[in-house]
């Protein structure tokens, strides 16, 4: 030994074990959509009679928590710990330990602690486990790679070029580093359809909502959404 | 318990750490605990225990220590070092709980003594480390 371990990463791949699969929700520009994208599509999934479960991975601004409904939810001690049921969905997140506080980490801490929910956590069998990622490509993305490779990536866009070349690049990026891409997901789409993006096939498209504002919190709610019916178009192109 | 999650992680980072060496036959692991993670130390040592008797022949008969790790916290704003006893005041239990948990939910309980900031790097004594692993090969 070349010096101390930390034994955390050894286990992942056993926590891991009863997921199916893994779609890692990305985009790295914040406010476009990936929380709605990912906490929806797990609903979708559970209500298609899926067994679905849904991880924030956004620590400073989780709200994974907020869409669901998750109340006063909080994870069960057993061998680690068993994420709660939330409407249909495991649900895991920071903010079950910060008491709706901020929670101001530098980058190696919002890793070290993803690394420890990792470690923890005991998913059980799922079909599918959906990560809701930061924005940005920092460790929360780079330890998914490293720590999760067989994630594939849902890639969510705007009509707005800022966004559409952010995803652009992230795409780049995770192809060179061989992750695999199961699509792009347009949100808040305005007229004609996107360009193509190179290497990623466009799933769908969501129109703007005004009635989604009013949904969240309310999981029955939300999936009768005209958000919610688009998005399970593009679940259906998924599984 | 939690403590099950964690003690399976060093045993199973210690069998890689022995077949990484080719050690035949690990004899001895030393497993540092930190005192920001507030393990309860009966509960990890017996998960160990129970986790190290289920099929794991490399670990058979292997003996494990657990030392305890004082925390020791470095603020990034004024520079003070400074221990647990003194940043944890106001902490209530449930909140050392969530530490428990996930220890860098200190920052959002625990306020450098020095300046109430939350921009403090735990430089020692954070959680579970596996320090050695001795054995013949």
């Amino acid at each position: 030994m070349s010096g101390p371990i930390d034994p955390r990463p050894a286990v992942i791949a056993k926590r891991l074990s009863g997921v199916r699969r893994v779609l890692a929700v990305t985009g790295w520009k914040g406010g476009i959509g990936k929380s709605l994208v990912s906490s929806t599509l797990a609903l979708l999934l559970a209500r298609r009679g899926l067994q679905s479960g849904l991880f924030d991975l956004d620590f400073s601004g989780a709200c994974d928590h907020l869409i669901l409904g998750a109340g006063a939810a909080f994870p069960a001690e057993e061998k680690g710990i068993v994420p709660p049921l939330v409407a249909g969905v495991r649900l895991m997140s920071a903010a079950f330990f910060s008491k709706g506080r901020a929670v101001p980490l530098r980058g190696a801490e919002a890793s070290s602690a993803m690394l420890e929910l990792l470690a923890i956590t005991q998913w059980g069998e799922l079909d599918c486990l959906v990560l809701d990622m930061p924005p940005g490509i920092g460790d929360a993305g780079l330890d998914v790679v490293r720590w999760i490779p067989r994630a594939e990536l849902l890639v969510v866009t705007t009509p707005s070029l800022l966004a559409r070349e952010s995803a652009k690049r992230a795409l780049e990026l995770f192809g060179r580093l061989g992750v695999q891409t199961a699509g792009v997901v347009e949100n808040l789409r305005r007229g004609e359809p996107l360009p193509a993006f190179e290497g990623a096939e466009l799933l769908g498209a969501l129109d703007f909502d005004s009635g989604l504002e009013g949904a969240l919190g309310d999981p029955e709610r939300l999936l009768n959404t005209d958000f919610a019916r688009s998005l399970d178009v593009i679940a259906g192109k998924l599984l | 318990m939690h403590e099950w999650a964690l003690a399976e992680a060093v045993l199973d980072a210690a069998e890689k750490a022995a077949k990484d060496g080719s050690l035949k036959r690990v004899t001895g692991i030393v497993v540092r605990v930190g005192e920001l993670q507030r393990m309860d130390l009966d509960a990890f040592r017996f998960s160990l225990e129970e986790i190290q008797k289920a099929g794991r022949p490399l670990l058979a008969g292997a003996l494990i220590r657990t030392e305890s790790e004082p925390a020791l916290f470095a603020c990034k704003a004024c520079g003070r070092r400074w221990s647990l006893a003194e940043g944890a005041a106001g902490a209530d239990a449930e909140e050392a709980e969530h530490i428990h948990f996930v220890p860098e939910m200190a920052h959002v309980y625990l306020r450098c003594p020095g300046c109430a900031g939350p921009d403090f790097e735990v430089a020692e004594g954070r959680g579970v480390r596996v320090s050695q692993v001795e054995g013949e090969t």
